[in-house]
């Protein structure tokens, strides 16, 4: 990649190190020359992928793949499926439970931060009672809208066309 | 002095964008210019490296320069429209917001507000900068009157890069972020039929946060579990770089499945543990790529089975892959990140003092 306007691209010589360096960041990494780089012959990248699309394809053809493996690679997936429904996050908790598997020092560092967490609450916990009113406040008229939009959209469901109903209106004439 | 100024969202240590902001500020100031930081947000780490974005207004004069990048829809577009100095932006893409609209809405929302601010912004900025030719094809769509193309500077030395193993059992390893448009329930496909077609002690590691997006994480132990490889599939979140080192020297083959990526950071940070890399050929992969892997159109995983088969077991083919890879980080090196820096202030009119 070099420097190039949207419209065109020239290319620019490679640079004289690797881009791991950068002034004041320490002592350079591995300094690679490009004459220290083997003049390797290319191998055909292309004609691998070719070569693997070509087995992968035959292979489907003829049944090579067992079913289950097939069928497995076509699970969807679906990352929005079990998302908790926004009232579990709703009541915002000020005191988390404290843990600490480190032997003594655990036992010291979560006496002091129960001793912070205490001397702080009174900050604190008015602004997570306050947060957890909104949060609820907004969810209650959220509700209340979606159950509005629901009804709105089962009275405008469309019905099947009665005989001699209405006559239905028809665009202006040009 | 003539300033140009940087205002970014967000300033995080770990990510490109914030990788780029500071390395750009820091080729901005050894060109002589003043330079400086602007975030709404910045982490904690981070503190002091960046001024809040309010005080940009205030700082900046008619002849000054600041740059915008633009990754996702935030407040300080405003901020950037507002500014009565000359004005870039710094285009990294936005993610389609399709790919999180069922998962995550939020982000799906500043996604969509990004794509707004790109559209009301590109057209009226003097110069745009483009990670990938990919993204300048989108600033150019978009109205954006000049377009340099500077690929992200890539700070690999913070994973102490080393030769991974070619050895042992097969491990495949792609580090992102688990996101839909990532693609990570392909890699986890292909997993299951490179594991049914004789490498059945192959395994796959994918590093990457899912902060935005743990519907789609708990998606894919459920597709792991669902396929029968859910002891063979690692995903460990959010890593260190000593971590993310560690795991890419431990691979054998670098994989990425993404539907949309803007310019590719991983692939630099495979090919610099000497990895062979299979990526699907798909937005900007391709032309980061260029010969230096295996790009593959098909969404077949037994087609990208069998072609991650070959290179594990042809070790004239790795052998060939590992050293283009390493041809191919050589043109985005330190010194063509600042060489391309300099070719941008010629262009703006700002030349170092040492240029006369």
């Amino acid at each position: 990649m070099s420097d190039q306007s949207a419209a065109g691209a020239d290319r620019q010589p490679p640079a004289e190190t690797t881009g791991a360096t950068r002034a004041g960041a320490g002592p350079p990494i591995r300094q690679v020359d490009a004459a220290d780089i083997d003049a390797s012959p290319a191998p055909d990248v292309e004609r691998m992928v070719g070569e693997v699309t070509e087995e992968v394809e035959r292979g489907r053809r003829e049944g090579s793949y067992p079913a289950p493996l097939l069928a497995a690679l076509e699970v969807p997936f679906h990352p929005d499926e079990g998302l908790e429904p926004p009232e579990a996050s709703a009541v915002v908790q000020s005191a988390r439970p404290l843990r600490s598997t480190r032997p003594v020092v655990g036992e010291l560092t979560v006496f002091g931060k129960r001793v912070v967490r205490r001397l702080l609450s009174w900050y604190v916990a008015p602004i997570a009672r306050d947060q957890t009113r909104f949060n609820l406040a907004i969810l209650r008229e959220l509700r209340a809208l979606e159950e509005r939009v629901t009804r709105i959209e089962g009275s405008s469901a469309p019905s099947a066309p009665e005989q001699g109903g209405p006559e239905r209106p028809r665009p202006p004439a040009p | 002095m003539t300033a140009i100024h940087q205002l970014v969202p967000v300033l995080s240590p770990g990510d490109a964008i914030g990788q780029a902001v500071r390395r750009m500020r820091a080729a901005f100031r050894e060109a002589g210019l003043s330079s400086e930081v602007f975030a709404d947000q910045v982490h904690q780490r981070l503190q002091g490296e960046a001024r809040p974005a309010a005080e940009l207004g205030a700082r900046v004069g008619p002849g000054d320069v600041v740059l915008y990048h633009l990754s996702i829809g935030a407040p300080t577009a405003r901020l950037f429209a507002e500014l009565g100095c000359r004005r870039g932006i710094v285009y990294h893409n936005i993610t389609p917001s399709a790919y999180y609209r069922a998962t995550s809405p939020r982000v799906a929302g500043w996604l969509d507000q990004g794509r707004r601010d790109l559209a009301r912004l590109a057209p009226a900025v003097e110069i745009g900068v483009a990670d990938s030719a990919y993204n300048a094809g989108e600033l150019g769509e978009a109205g954006c009157p000049a377009i340099m193309v500077i690929p992200p500077p890539v700070d690999l030395a913070r994973l102490d890069p080393r030769p991974a193993r070619a050895t042992g059992a097969p491990r495949l390893i792609f580090v992102s972020r688990l996101a839909p448009n990532k693609r990570q329930e392909d890699l986890v496909r292909i997993l299951a039929a490179l594991r049914a077609g004789g490498q059945a002690s192959a395994t796959l590691v994918l590093p990457g946060g899912w902060d935005d997006t743990e519907p789609y994480a708990a998606g894919l132990r459920r597709l792991a579990r669902e396929l029968g490889v859910a002891e063979a599939v690692e995903l460990p979140g959010r890593c260190s770089d000593r971590r993310i080192g560690d795991l890419y020297a431990g691979a054998s083959v670098a994989v990425c499945a993404s539907a949309h990526e803007g310019f590719g950071m991983h692939l630099l940070e495979a090919w610099a543990f000497d990895l062979p890399v299979v990526a699907r050929a798909a937005a900007a992969v391709p032309e980061t790529v260029g010969d230096a892997g295996v790009l593959l159109r098909s969404d077949d995983p037994l087609v990208w089975a069998g072609v991650v088969d070959r290179v594990i077991r042809d070790g004239e083919l790795r052998r060939a892959l590992v050293e283009r890879g390493r041809r191919r980080l050589l043109d985005f090196s330190d010194a063509a990140f600042t060489r391309r820096i300099r070719d941008l202030l010629e262009r703006l009119g700002l030349r170092p003092p040492s240029a006369g």
